[in-house]
């Protein structure tokens, strides 16, 4: 058996696959970047199991203690532009994955702890038909 | 040489082909590699704020197993890699999402292979991103919360580039002269 000292197998299938799923991600991105709008009265949607648990407003600066199989710590607070954003400030989940996730400050975004099934989204308040037409 | 050709011989067939024990053996030795590959990827941090990102490291072991045992051998050595995973070091809830993703993407890498239009890059992608899209599906289900798909874009970012790279050291892996014939002549 030779085997010939030949270039790697790239096929033109792999290549079209390749760059499909490239080019959708990155378009997928920006929208996801861009997604979602400032609305002054937003709703924080926290649900645990898939099950509501509590509705906030996004105005109002607060700690929320969830404490099911695990125990979450989530801020709503001012940042430094003086905008109102919601982050994890703590969880004894074994990832951290949901501490280490950056704030979120617009409708449509969320934050999700999926050792304990929680997740906390904003929504938009009564504002947003006229945030999105501007 | 080429793996497309032996695929449609004699590989697609390993199963049955190869005798139950060497079968066996040879599936227990490549999800004990896979296992190493998982532990050994856990150890590396990376510094992304995203979760769910990972090199997939194992993926190299699967696809090995996907190209000279066959695709029920993949589907047996990613299954129980990932539930020994998750009994020895992931846990439950990491290994429940484990599972969505590893039973679609090794699904989804047998369909690419069987098309005979790939070669282990384009599997490998294919899974990579296949794995991704059954875990966040398996999370928007258990949450509720339909939001999480804005993460999507950014995993599949990243599936992609993990596939290719996972898919580069399969390749030379696979390319070994003689490895295909020793899984076979004895």
């Amino acid at each position: 058996m030779k085997i010939k000292k030949t270039a790697l197998q790239i096929r033109t299938a792999d290549v079209i696959l390749t760059a499909a799923l490239f080019v959708g991600a990155v378009i997928g991105a920006f929208f996801a970047a861009n997604a979602g709008v400032y609305a002054d009265d937003a709703r924080v949607t926290v649900t645990v199991g898939g099950e509501l648990y509590g509705v906030y407003a996004l105005s109002e600066a607060q700690e929320i203690v969830v404490d099911k199989t695990y125990e979450n710590v989530i801020m709503i607070e001012e940042d430094s532009s003086g905008r109102m954003r919601v982050r994890m400030k703590s969880a004894d989940c074994p990832g951290q994955d949901c501490v280490h996730r950056p704030p979120i400050d617009r409708t449509g975004q969320s934050i999700v702890c999926l050792p304990n099934m929680l997740s906390v989204e904003i929504r938009g308040g009564e504002g947003d038909a006229d945030a999105y037409t501007y | 040489m080429p793996i497309r050709t032996d695929t449609k011989s004699k590989m697609r067939d390993a199963c049955t082909t190869l005798p139950p024990v060497r079968m066996l053996t040879l599936c227990a030795v490549l999800t004990a590699v896979a296992l190493v590959l998982s532990y050994l990827e856990s150890l590396i941090p990376l510094p992304v704020p995203v979760p769910g990102v990972k090199l997939g490291f194992a993926n190299i072991a699967v696809l090995s197993a996907l190209y000279l045992l066959g695709g029920r051998g993949a589907f047996a050595v990613n299954i129980i890699r990932i539930l020994l995973a998750g009994l020895m070091f992931t846990g439950f809830s990491a290994m429940l999402y484990a599972l969505a993703g590893g039973i679609l993407g090794v699904l989804v890498m047998i369909l690419l292979k069987r098309t005979g239009l790939f070669s282990v890059f384009g599997v490998s992608v294919g899974g990579a991103t296949a794995h991704i899209a059954g875990q966040l599906s398996l999370a928007v289900l258990v949450t509720h919360t339909v939001s999480i798909f804005m993460l999507l874009p950014a995993l599949l970012i990243s599936a992609v580039l993990s596939g290719l790279l996972i898919g580069f050291i399969a390749q030379l892996i696979l390319r070994t002269p003689g490895l295909k014939r020793s899984v076979h002549e004895y």
